[in-house]
C-alpha cells in the first residue's frame, strides 16, 4: 500500500473519509491531523473497522 | 571544530522549513541540484553571535527510508556531510506525524534541534505544548518558534550552537520493537559489528533495522561490500518476516512503524500535550475547501482564479513592458549615432540590442505570472487544484501528481519545461512518468509566451487575454490527448495509486513570494543572458554571412547613387528658384521613397543570400503549406535552440538592413505590415509554435531523466511531426474559407 511509504502509522490510526473531489475521484481522508487524497478504489484497500458516530 | 558551522534544515513537507529557510538566508542562497539527481538543493549562509552558519534545506520527507528519491537525498546528506546539526522543522500542530521523522534522527544518532514550529497554529487549536518536557524526554534541545514571523529564531540559533560545541556527546537512541523483532536484531548486530558491515557510516542497530525494512539502497551497498554475510542477514530476516506474515499477517516495516508511533504516543502522553478542544474541529482551512473544493463551485472558482492569474499578469505589467522597451530603443538609437556603420555595429544593434531586447523585454510579464503561481503554491491552493484534477489525468493514463509537472512547464502559462521535466521524479509509475515527460513540453512555458503575446497582439490584439487563456487550454488539451495516445501506444501498462498531501491554507509570506519570483525570474533572466546571447549573435552571423555577392552590391549601390543625383538635382532647382512647388514636393518624396525601396531590397537580397537565409528557403518547399515564408522558417529554426530565439531572430531579420534610422516601427507593427502575415498564418505559426519540438535544454534533459537519447528524439519527431499537421491544417482550412484576409 502506497500509504506505507508515508509512515501515517499502520494499526489503530483512526481515518476519517471527509469528501470526494468535484469529479467524486479521488477521496479525500484525514489520519493524525493530516489531509491525504487518494483514488477511491485505492482507499477499498485499507482494511478499517467502522466507528459509531457520536449523535 | 569546523570555522563555518554547517546546519541542515530537515522535516516534513508543509512544517515550514523553507519559510524558515528563507527567513534565515534571505537574498544570500543559492539553489542548484544534489550531484545525480534532480532534487532542488538550497544552501544560504548567515550569521550568528559572530558565527557564520551555512544552512542547507534539505527536502521535505516523512521519513528516511528509501522509497523516495527526497529521503535518499536528506539521508545521504547527514550521513555523508555530517552537518554540525540537524534542525528539525515539527508542525506543533500536527505533533505526533511529525515526531516520527524525528525519532528516525535519534536513531541514526544525528545531533539534533527540534524546532517546534507553528506554535502559533496550535495554540489557535487549543493545543498546548510543555517544550521543556518534550526536551528532557528525547534528550534533545527542542524550541518553539513562528518561522513566519521570526519568533524564537535567536532562542533556536542559541539551542544549535550549544549543540554544535557537544555533538561528540550524542548517541542513537534504542527503542523496542517487540520480542520477534528485537531478537532478530540482537542476531544481527554481532554480525554486523564483527565484519563492521557500513558501521563507518551507520550506527549497527540502524543498520539492523534497514535489513529488516528491506532497505534497497542499504541492502544494495551491504551486497557490494560482503554478498555472503548481506545474504546470511537476509535470510535471518526473511525468517521472522515468514512469522510475522504467518502470526500477525503484517511485514517488519509495520510493526517498526508501530512501535515507533507506540514510543512518540508514549512521550507524548506524559504531560508534554495538552488539548483544549476534545473532538473533531472544523478548522479554517477545512471551511475554506468546503468552498473552493466544492463538486460545483470548486472548478468554477478554479477556472476563475486561472483566468484570474492571466488577468493580472498581462493588465499590470504592461507599463513595466513598455519602459523596457522603449530603453532598448534608446540603446539601439545611441549606438547607431555613436558607432560608424559597419559589421560590429550591425552585431550590437541587430544581435546583442535586438535578441536580448527581444526577451528581457518579457521580463515583467514573466515576473508577474511567476509572482501569481508563487501565491497560489505558498498559499495551498494549487495542491487543491492537483486534487480536483486527478480524475481527468487518470483518465488520460497519468497520474494525479503530473498536473505539478504540467503546471511548472506552463500549465499556468510562464514555467519552463526544463524544471517541468525535472519535476516528473516526483512520478513513481515509469510509464506515467515516460508519458509526463514527453507531453510537459506542449505546454506553453515562458519561453513561447513572448511569442505568443506578439502574435496574439499583433493580430488578435482586441481579446489579448481571451486568446492566451484559448492558447493555455489547448495545450492543455493537445498535451492530454498525446498522453493518452502514447499510453495506448508505445507506453502501455497500469495506473498507479494516487496518494498526495493537502496541506492547511496559509497566507503566503512577502519575503516567500519575493524570494520565490526572483529566483524564477533569474533564472530566465540567467538562460537569456548567456545562452540566447550566444544564439542571437550566431544567428546574427547566420544572417549576416556571407554578404551579397560584390557584383548585386556594386548595382544596388549604382542605383542609389543615381537617385541620390537626382535628389541633389531637384534640390538645386527648388534652392535657385527659392521655392518648392507642389510638384516638386512629390518628386522629392518619390525619389526618398524610391531610396528606401532600394535599400529593403538590398536587405532582403542579403538576407536571402545568407546561410540562415539558404536554410530557410530550403525549407520554404515544405513549410508554404503552413503558409511559412523563408523568414519565419529561419526564426522556427533558431526555435530548437531556445524558444525565446524566435521573438529575437524575427527581431533581427526584420531589422537587418534597416537604413532609417526614424523609423522606430516594432516588431508587431512590422509583421502586421507585412503582406505576408495575416490572421491565420499567425494561427498557423501559433499552433506551431506551441507543440513542435521542444527547446535542447528540454531536450537534453528528456534524454538524461529517460535514461536515453532515443525518447528525446522521440520526443523531437513526434512533436514537431505533430505540430506541422496541425499548422497545415489551420492555413490550408483557413485560406479554403477565405479568412487570409
Amino acid at each position: 500500500m502506497t500509504l506505507r511509504a508515508m509512515k501515517k502509522g499502520t494499526t489503530g490510526t483512526i481515518i476519517q473519509v471527509e469528501s470526494r473531489a468535484p469529479l467524486y475521484d479521488p477521496v479525500r481522508l484525514r489520519l493524525q491531523g493530516q489531509i491525504l487524497t487518494l483514488h477511491g478504489s485505492e482507499a477499498g484497500h485499507i482494511e478499517m473497522i467502522y466507528m459509531q458516530e457520536e449523535a | 571544530m569546523r570555522s563555518t558551522l554547517s546546519i541542515a534544515l530537515a522535516g516534513n513537507p508543509n512544517a515550514g522549513k523553507t519559510t524558515l529557510f528563507n527567513r534565515l538566508t534571505g537574498a544570500r542562497q543559492h539553489v542548484g541540484n544534489y550531484p545525480g539527481v534532480t532534487v532542488e538543493k538550497k544552501e544560504g549562509f548567515l550569521t550568528h553571535n559572530g558565527r557564520e552558519i551555512k544552512v542547507t534545506d534539505l527536502p521535505g520527507t516523512y521519513s528516511l527510508t528509501a522509497y523516495s528519491v527526497e529521503e535518499l537525498v536528506a539521508r545521504d546528506f547527514i550521513v555523508n556531510q555530517r552537518p554540525d546539526v540537524v534542525v528539525d522543522i515539527v508542525d506543533a500542530s500536527n505533533l505526533e506525524r511529525n515526531l516520527y521523522l524525528s525519532c528516525q534522527f535519534l536513531e541514526l544518532g544525528a545531533p539534533m534541534v527540534i524546532a517546534l514550529n507553528m506554535v502559533d497554529v496550535a495554540e489557535n487549536r487549543g493545543i498546548e505544548i510543555d517544550a521543556d518536557r518534550l526536551a528532557r524526554l528525547l534528550g534533545v534541545p527542542v524550541v518553539p518558534i513562528v518561522a513566519r514571523s521570526g519568533k524564537g529564531i535567536d532562542k533556536l540559533f542559541d539551542a544549535i550552537l550549544e549543540t554544535a560545541a557537544i555533538n561528540n556527546a550524542v548517541h542513537p537512541i534504542l527503542l523496542r520493537y517487540g520480542s520477534d523483532l528485537d531478537q532478530t536484531i540482537t542476531a544481527l548486530l554481532p554480525l554486523i559489528e564483527k565484519n563492521k558491515l557500513l558501521t563507518d557510516d551507520y550506527p549497527a542497530r540502524w543498520i539492523a533495522l534497514k535489513f529488516l525494512e528491506h532497505d534497497e539502497q542499504i541492502l544494495e551497498k551491504a551486497k557490494q561490500l560482503n554478498p555472503e554475510l548481506t545474504e546470511e542477514l537476509l535470510q535471518n530476516c526473511e525468517t521472522v518476516t515468514t512469522h510475522l506474515q504467518q502470526t500477525m499477517e503484517v511485514y517488519p516495516e509495520a510493526v517498526i512503524a508501530d512501535h515507533r508511533y507506540g514510543y512518540i504516543k508514549s512521550v507524548l502522553h506524559q504531560g508534554v500535550i495538552r488539548e483544549k478542544f476534545v473532538g473533531d474541529r472544523l478548522y479554517t482551512s477545512d471551511k475554506i475547501d468546503k468552498i473552493v473544493t466544492h463538486r460545483i463551485l470548486g472548478p468554477l472558482i478554479m477556472a476563475a482564479i486561472l483566468f484570474g492569474l492571466y488577468t493580472f499578469t498581462f493588465n499590470y505589467s504592461t507599463t513595466l513592458v513598455d519602459l523596457l522597451a522603449s530603453l532598448f530603443t534608446l540603446a539601439s538609437n545611441s549606438i547607431d549615432s555613436l558607432l560608424p556603420d559597419g559589421p560590429l555595429k550591425s552585431m550590437i544593434i541587430s544581435g546583442v540590442i535586438d535578441g536580448m531586447g527581444g526577451v528581457l523585454g518579457f521580463v515583467p510579464i514573466i515576473m508577474f505570472m511567476f509572482f501569481g503561481i508563487a501565491v497560489l503554491e505558498d498559499s495551498g491552493y494549487l495542491a487543491r487544484v492537483a486534487f480536483m484534477m486527478d480524475r481527468i489525468f487518470h483518465f488520460f493514463g497519468l497520474h494525479g501528481s503530473s498536473v505539478m509537472p504540467f503546471i511548472v512547464s506552463g500549465g499556468i502559462a510562464g514555467g519552463c519545461a526544463v524544471p517541468g521535466v525535472m519535476a516528473t521524479r516526483t512520478l513513481r509509475s515509469p510509464k506515467e512518468r515516460m508519458a509526463t515527460l514527453l507531453t510537459v513540453p506542449f505546454m506553453n512555458c515562458g519561453a513561447k509566451l513572448p511569442v505568443l503575446t506578439l502574435l496574439i497582439g499583433a493580430f488578435f490584439s482586441a481579446h489579448q487575454a481571451r486568446y492566451m487563456f484559448l492558447a493555455t487550454l489547448a495545450a492543455w488539451l493537445v498535451a492530454l490527448i498525446a498522453a493518452k495516445f502514447l499510453r495506448m501506444t508505445v507506453l502501455r501498462g497500469e495506473s498507479t495509486p494516487f496518494v498526495m498531501e493537502l496541506p492547511p491554507y496559509r497566507f503566503p509570506t512577502l519575503r516567500g513570494l519575493v524570494i520565490h519570483t526572483w529566483e524564477r525570474t533569474w533564472q530566465y533572466i540567467k538562460k537569456a543572458g548567456t545562452v540566447i546571447l550566444g544564439i542571437s549573435i550566431l544567428l546574427w552571423a547566420m544572417m549576416t554571412y556571407p554578404g551579397l555577392p560584390q557584383d548585386k552590391a556594386d548595382t544596388f549601390k549604382r542605383q542609389r547613387q543615381e537617385i541620390r543625383i537626382q535628389l541633389q538635382g531637384e534640390q538645386k532647382i527648388n534652392t535657385v528658384e527659392d521655392k518648392t512647388t507642389d510638384i516638386g514636393q512629390v518628386l522629392h518624396g518619390n525619389l526618398e521613397a524610391a531610396l528606401v525601396e532600394i535599400s529593403q531590397q538590398e536587405a532582403q537580397a542579403h538576407l536571402r543570400n545568407s546561410f540562415a537565409g539558404r536554410i530557410g528557403i530550403a525549407l520554404e518547399s515544405i513549410s508554404r503549406f503552413a503558409g511559412f515564408d523563408w523568414r519565419t522558417n529561419i526564426a522556427l529554426v533558431g526555435g530548437f535552440a531556445a524558444k525565446e530565439v524566435i521573438i529575437s531572430t524575427l527581431g533581427t531579420a526584420y531589422s537587418l538592413g534597416d537604413v532609417d534610422p526614424d523609423n522606430t516601427s516594432t516588431l508587431k507593427d512590422r509583421l502586421t505590415a507585412d503582406p505576408r502575415w495575416n490572421p491565420v498564418v499567425a494561427l498557423s505559426f501559433l499552433a506551431f509554435i506551441m507543440f513542435y519540438a521542444p527547446c535542447f535544454v528540454t531536450i537534453v534533459c528528456i534524454a538524461r531523466e529517460a535514461g536515453s537519447w532515443k525518447w528525446a528524439f522521440f520526443s523531437m519527431a513526434f512533436n514537431t511531426g505533430f505540430a506541422f499537421i496541425l499548422a497545415v491544417c489551420i492555413y490550408q482550412i483557413g485560406i479554403f474559407l477565405g479568412l487570409g484576409g
